[in-house]
C-alpha cells in the first residue's frame, strides 16, 4: 500500500507539474486577457499540488494563499483599470517574437545541460536535505511545517523583520502612487 | 504522503460529478438552438458595450493594501504551530511584526486610504 | 537552558549591531503614524530637518558600532560595513538637503518623501554588512522597492511614472533571476548554507558534477547585481531612471544604492564566490570593459545632461569593477570606498549646480549650461571643478581615486582591462570637457539666474573645496581607506 502511493506520488508530480505547464501556457498564449489570469490561477493552484506532492505543506497553502488568492486578484484588478481592448490591435510587441523564442529555447537548452549534468552524469548527485541543525529534535521529513518554522523565526530572524519592513513600504507605496491627492 | 490519498479522492470525486451530471443532462435535454438561448446568461437588459472598461485607480489600491495583510496572515500560520516552543521569544518577534504592520495600518487610515471618496 | 531562552539571550547580544537601521526605521514608521497626523499641514517642512537629525543619530550610532557578528552570522559589523554605511547616510544627508527647492517649489513636502529615503538607507546599511545570501537579498529588495517609489513621486509628470515602471519591472525581472541564481548556490553547496564563508568553503569542494550548477548559479548572481549597479549589458533601465525621476532622486541613485550595492557585490563575490574566482573573473570582467566603452561613448551624444550622468556613472561603474575582479578582495574594497567617497562628493556637487538651474526651468539640457560663465561666474567654477575631477585630470580628487584604482588593477595583472580604462578615459573626457567649452566658450541665452540658496550654496562650495585641495590630504585619505577591513 505504501509502496503503491509512493509511486501514484512521483506520478502525480509529474502529472501536476504538466498542469502547471498548461496553465503557463495558457498564460502567454491567450488572446484575452482574462483567459490568461484563469491560466496564471490554474498554473499557480497546480504548482501548489506540486509542493504537496513533495511534502512541502506550508509552501503549498502559502502558494494557494499568496499567488492564487492574492495575486490573481491583482491581476484582475489590472485587467480590469488598463483599457485592453485599444491594444487588441495592435502588433508591435509581436516583432520581437522571434528573439523571445530564440531567448527562451537557448534559455531552456542550457538549463536542461546543467541539469543534465548535475543529475545524470557517473556519480551520483548529494541529496538536497533542510539543514539538520535548524530543526533541533524534529523529524524533519515528516514535520517540515515545523522545521520551516523555526527556521523561520529562529534563524532567519533578520530577514523576517526585514520583511515586515518592506511590506509597510508596499503599503506606503500604494498611498503614494495611488492615492488621489496628497495630504 | 498517504495521509493526503483521502483528499485526493475528495478531489476526484468532486471533479467527477460536475462532469458526469454534465455529460448526463447533454445526452438528454433536446438541442434547439435560438438566438437568445446562445446569448451569455445575464438579467436585466441586454448589454451593449464590453464589461472591460476603465476602473477607478481606487480598486487598485484596494487590491494592494489586501495583498499586504494576505501576506501577513500567511507569516502568522508558522508561528502558531511553534508558538510553545519559541515561547516568549517568539511572541516578541510576531509582536514586533504585526506591530509594525499596525502602524500601517494606522497610516494608510489617516490618509484615507481606506474611504471611497 | 531551553530553546527560546537560547533564542532570546542571542537576540539580545546581536540587537547592538543594527542600531543604525533600527534607528532609521523607527523613526520613519513614527514619522508616517501617528507623527503626520499630529503634524498641521502648514509646518510640513519641518520634516526635512527631522530627518537630517535621525539621519545624523544614525550616522552617529553606526560609527559607534562594535565589531561584531550577529544573528546566525547573517549580519555582520566590520571596518568593511562602517565605511559603507556611512557612505551610503552621507548621500541621504545630501540627497534630502538637494531636495528642498523642488519641493518646496512643486508644493510636494510629505513625509513619505522623507521616511522612503530613511527606509531605503536602513535597507542599505542592512545590506553592506549582510553576510548570507538571504539576508542579501531580503535588503536588496527593500532598498530597491523604496527607490521604484521614490523615482515615479512626481506622478503627474509622464516620465517619472514612465522611468518608475521600466525600473520596477527590470529591478523585479533582475531580482528574480538573482534569486535562482541564489537557489542554485544553496543546491551546489550540499543545500545545507547559503551563509557566505561556508558557501565558500562548501564551492571549493564541489564535486565536477555539480561544477555546471556552481557556473550557472555564480552567473546568475553575477547577472543580479550587474542590474542592481547598472552594469552594461544589463544598464538599460538606467538612462531612463535618471532622467523621468526627480532630479535629487537621480543624485541620490547614483550615489547612495550604488554605493551600497557595489559592496553587496565585493562582500559577495570577494568572501563568498572567493573559491570559484575562475568562473567569474572572465564574465565580469566582459562586463566590465563592456560597461566602460559602452557607458562613455554612448554619453558622447547625449543632449540632456542628466542622461549623460547616467552614461557616465554606467562608465564609472565598470571602472569600480575593476575593484570588485581584484584577486585581493580587501584591497578592491579599498579601492572602491574610495573611489566612491570621491565620487559622492563630485555628483553632489554636479547635481546641487543642476537642481539650481532647474528651480528657473533650465539644467536639464546641456544647452542651458551655455555662457553660465558670464551670468554665475562662481557656479560655473564650481561646475568646471566636477566636471574635470569627473574626467580624472590631476591634480583634482577623482584624479586621486582612479589612479589608486587603475594602480591595483595594474599590480593584479589586468593590463588589457586597465588599458581599456585608460584610453575610454580620455573619450569621456571630451563630454566633460564639452560641457566646460559650453560653459565657458559659448554666449549666454538664459535669463538672469536667481541666488543661490543657502543649502544649495554649502553643499557647492563644501563639495568644490573638497574636490580642489582633497588630493593634499591623499596620505589620510589612504590611511582612512585602511579601516575598511573584513573578518
Amino acid at each position: 500500500m505504501e509502496q503503491s502511493l509512493a509511486v501514484i506520488g512521483s506520478h502525480l508530480f509529474l502529472v501536476f507539474g504538466l498542469l502547471a505547464l498548461g496553465g503557463a501556457a495558457t498564460m502567454v498564449f491567450a488572446r484575452s486577457a482574462v483567459h490568461s489570469v484563469v491560466g496564471f490561477l490554474f498554473c499557480m493552484l497546480a504548482l501548489a499540488s506540486c509542493y504537496l506532492c513533495l511534502g512541502a505543506e506550508f509552501l503549498a497553502t502559502a502558494q494557494i494563499l499568496v499567488y492564487a488568492g492574492g495575486i490573481v486578484v491583482l491581476f484582475l484588478f489590472v485587467v480590469m483599470i488598463v483599457e485592453l481592448s485599444k491594444y487588441k490591435e495592435q502588433t508591435r510587441f509581436q516583432l520581437h517574437t522571434p528573439w523571445a523564442v530564440g531567448l527562451v529555447v537557448a534559455g531552456a537548452a542550457a538549463f536542461i545541460a546543467v541539469f543534465w549534468q548535475t543529475y545524470f552524469s557517473p556519480s551520483a548527485p548529494q541529496a538536497l536535505t533542510l539543514d539538520p541543525t535548524l530543526a533541533q529534535g524534529l523529524d524533519v521529513a515528516n514535520q517540515n511545517a515545523q522545521a520551516i518554522s523555526r527556521g523561520l523565526y529562529a534563524d532567519f530572524l533578520l530577514p523576517f523583520e526585514i520583511l515586515s519592513v518592506i511590506l509597510l513600504v508596499a503599503l506606503v507605496g500604494a498611498v503614494v502612487l495611488a492615492k488621489a491627492e496628497r495630504t | 504522503m498517504s495521509h493526503y490519498a483521502p483528499i485526493l479522492l475528495v478531489f476526484l470525486m468532486a471533479s467527477a460529478i460536475p462532469a458526469v451530471v454534465w455529460y448526463l443532462s447533454r445526452l438528454i435535454r433536446p438541442n434547439l438552438p435560438n438566438a437568445i438561448k446562445c446569448s451569455s446568461y445575464e438579467c436585466g437588459i441586454t448589454t451593449t458595450t464590453e464589461a472591460r472598461e476603465k476602473l477607478s485607480i481606487r480598486y487598485y489600491l484596494v487590491a494592494v493594501m489586501f495583498l499586504v495583510f494576505d501576506v501577513e496572515t500567511v507569516f502568522l500560520m508558522p508561528w502558531a504551530i511553534q508558538m510553545k516552543e519559541l515561547a516568549l521569544f517568539g511572541l516578541v518577534e510576531i509582536g514586533v511584526f504585526l506591530f509594525l504592520l499596525l502602524l500601517g495600518y494606522g497610516y494608510i487610515w489617516s490618509k484615507g486610504a481606506l474611504d471611497w471618496e | 537552558m531551553p530553546f527560546a531562552q537560547q533564542l532570546w539571550q542571542a537576540m539580545l547580544r546581536d540587537l547592538p549591531l543594527i542600531s543604525g537601521p533600527l534607528t532609521l526605521f523607527f523613526a520613519a514608521t513614527i514619522m508616517l503614524w501617528p507623527g503626520d497626523l499630529l503634524l498641521p499641514s502648514n509646518k510640513k517642512h519641518i520634516w526635512a530637518p527631522i530627518t537630517l537629525g535621525v539621519l545624523a543619530v544614525s550616522a552617529a550610532l553606526v560609527a559607534n558600532t562594535a565589531n561584531g557578528s550577529g544573528f546566525s552570522s547573517m549580519f555582520q559589523v566590520d571596518g568593511f560595513t562602517r565605511g559603507f554605511q556611512l557612505l551610503c547616510t552621507a548621500a541621504a544627508f545630501i540627497t534630502v538637503v538637494l531636495s528642498q527647492p523642488q519641493l518646496n517649489a512643486l508644493q510636494e513636502q510629505t513625509v513619505e518623501y522623507y521616511a522612503l529615503i530613511l527606509f531605503s538607507l536602513g535597507g542599505m546599511q542592512l545590506l553592506v554588512g549582510a553576510t548570507d545570501l538571504v539576508s542579501v537579498y531580503f535588503s536588496v529588495e527593500l532598498m530597491a522597492l523604496c527607490i521604484y517609489i521614490l523615482v515615479a513621486y512626481l506622478r503627474t509628470q509622464e516620465r517619472s511614472i514612465e522611468a518608475g515602471v521600466k525600473y520596477f519591472l527590470l529591478g523585479a525581472f533582475s531580482s528574480g533571476i538573482l534569486l535562482y541564481g541564489i537557489s542554485l548556490l544553496f543546491a551546489a553547496g550540499g543545500g545545507v548554507t547559503t551563509n557566505l564563508l561556508q558557501l565558500n568553503q562548501k564551492l571549493a569542494l564541489a564535486t565536477h558534477n555539480n561544477s555546471l550548477l556552481v557556473f550557472a548559479g555564480v552567473l546568475m548572481v553575477l547577472v543580479g547585481f550587474a542590474f542592481k549597479v547598472a552594469a552594461v549589458p544589463f544598464h538599460m533601465w538606467s538612462p531612463d531612471a535618471y532622467e523621468g525621476a526627480p532630479t535629487p532622486i537621480t543624485a541620490y541613485l547614483s550615489m547612495a544604492p550604488k554605493a551600497a550595492a557595489l559592496a553587496a557585490f565585493l562582500r559577495v563575490f570577494g568572501t563568498g564566490l572567493a573559491s570559484v574566482h575562475s568562473d567569474w573573473s572572465a564574465p565580469l570582467g566582459f562586463i566590465a570593459a563592456a560597461s566602460m566603452i559602452l557607458g562613455n561613448v554612448a554619453a558622447l551624444r547625449q543632449q540632456s545632461i542628466k542622461r549623460m550622468l547616467a552614461y557616465s556613472s554606467i562608465a564609472h561603474v565598470g571602472y569600480m569593477l575593476l575593484g570588485v575582479l581584484s584577486k585581493d578582495p580587501l584591497g578592491g574594497a579599498r579601492a572602491v570606498w574610495l573611489y566612491l567617497l570621491t565620487y559622492l562628493l563630485m555628483q553632489s556637487g554636479a547635481f546641487a549646480v543642476i537642481i539650481h538651474l532647474q528651480g528657473t526651468g533650465e539644467g536639464e539640457r546641456l544647452d542651458d549650461f551655455r555662457g553660465l560663465a558670464r551670468r554665475r561666474p562662481m557656479l560655473a567654477f564650481a561646475m568646471m571643478v566636477f566636471m574635470l575631477s569627473l574626467a580624472g585630470i590631476p591634480p583634482l580628487l577623482g584624479f586621486f581615486s582612479k589612479f589608486y584604482l587603475f594602480m591595483l588593477a595594474i599590480q593584479q595583472g589586468q593590463y588589457l582591462l586597465t588599458t581599456i580604462a585608460l584610453l575610454t578615459s580620455a573619450v569621456a573626457a571630451t563630454y566633460y570637457l564639452g560641457v566646460v567649452n559650453l560653459m565657458y566658450f559659448k554666449e549666454p541665452t538664459g535669463v538672469q539666474l536667481p541666488r543661490l540658496g543657502t543649502a544649495l550654496a554649502l553643499t557647492v562650495g563644501c563639495t568644490c573645496g573638497l574636490v580642489l585641495v582633497g588630493t593634499c590630504f591623499g596620505p589620510w585619505l589612504l590611511d582612512w581607506a585602511q579601516t575598511i577591513t573584513w573578518f
